[in-house]
């Protein structure tokens, strides 16, 4: 069940949840996303929304909902994805011909971050590849 | 029928197009031939599918804060990532609400 205090956060309108009591015991956390971790964290810390907002470049509405869903209980722990799903989706607007500045106005990101996103992916494949060829040999 | 503590919406006025909500929960969010995403209700969670993209007959649902799609119970971890990961920010996760459902018409 959903606690009954996470359903009026979901509400937009909802006061400014602020400083949230949030845990200093790490395991209570570790079936959160570590962008969850680190918005419970900073707002544990007494950091103000807006300035959690401005750290994590979302809007500061998104940050109380994230805060929020926090509550929401999970069946399982997050997925670890490889490569990042923001990986996948700039290899294949790439692949289907959309150039880094485009793909960045998607993205709310500069083209210059879009070729960063690009380069780690091919990284990160490249490195997969390295490792399962060495299990291979082993 | 899969339970469902959750319902998810996306405001189209808002969504940049990327992909990444597919990408990361393919039984819950769906491209439109316009190049924005929307909702929809999976035949292996629910028995039947609904698309939540504005269009005509049985299958499809409105779009927008109307085209309110259930959440699987499963697929909570994936639409909570999705929404985190939103570029648009227009990911809206509410909790289940038999009256919206209702309203929906579908
Ligand atoms: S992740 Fe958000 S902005 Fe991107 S396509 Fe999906 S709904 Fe639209």
């Amino acid at each position: 069940m959903i606690p009954e205090a996470a359903g009026t956060l979901f509400q937009p309108s909802a006061p400014r949840v602020g400083r949230v009591e949030a845990t200093k015991n790490w395991s209570l956390m570790e079936h959160l996303r570590p962008i969850e971790r680190c918005v419970l964290s900073m707002s544990a810390e007494g950091v103000e929304i807006d300035e959690i907002a401005k750290r994590i470049r979302k809007t500061p509405d998104r940050v109380e909902s994230i805060i929020a869903w926090t509550d929401i209980p999970r069946s399982r722990p997050a997925t670890r994805r490889s490569p990042s799903p923001v990986e996948s989706r700039v290899l294949a607007l790439l692949a289907d011909g959309e150039t880094h500045e485009r793909i960045g106005r998607r993205f709310r990101r500069s083209a210059r971050y879009i070729r960063q996103v690009e380069g780690l992916a091919h990284y990160r494949q490249g490195t997969e590849i390295l490792s399962r060829n060495r299990d291979g040999m082993d | 029928m899969d339970a469902t503590k959750l319902m998810v919406w996306i405001d189209q006025d808002l969504c940049t197009g990327d992909g990444i909500c597919e990408e990361i929960a393919p039984d819950v969010f769906e491209a439109r031939d316009d190049g924005l995403w929307v909702v929809k209700e999976s035949a292996n969670h629910f028995g039947t599918a609904i698309v939540f993209d504005a269009g005509e007959g049985p299958g499809h649902g409105p779009e927008g804060s109307r085209g309110v799609a259930r959440v699987p119970d499963s697929q909570i971890e994936d639409v909570i990532e999705a929404a985190e990961e939103c570029p648009g920010e227009c990911i809206m996760i509410e909790p289940y609400d038999a009256q919206i459902m209702a309203d929906r018409g579908v």
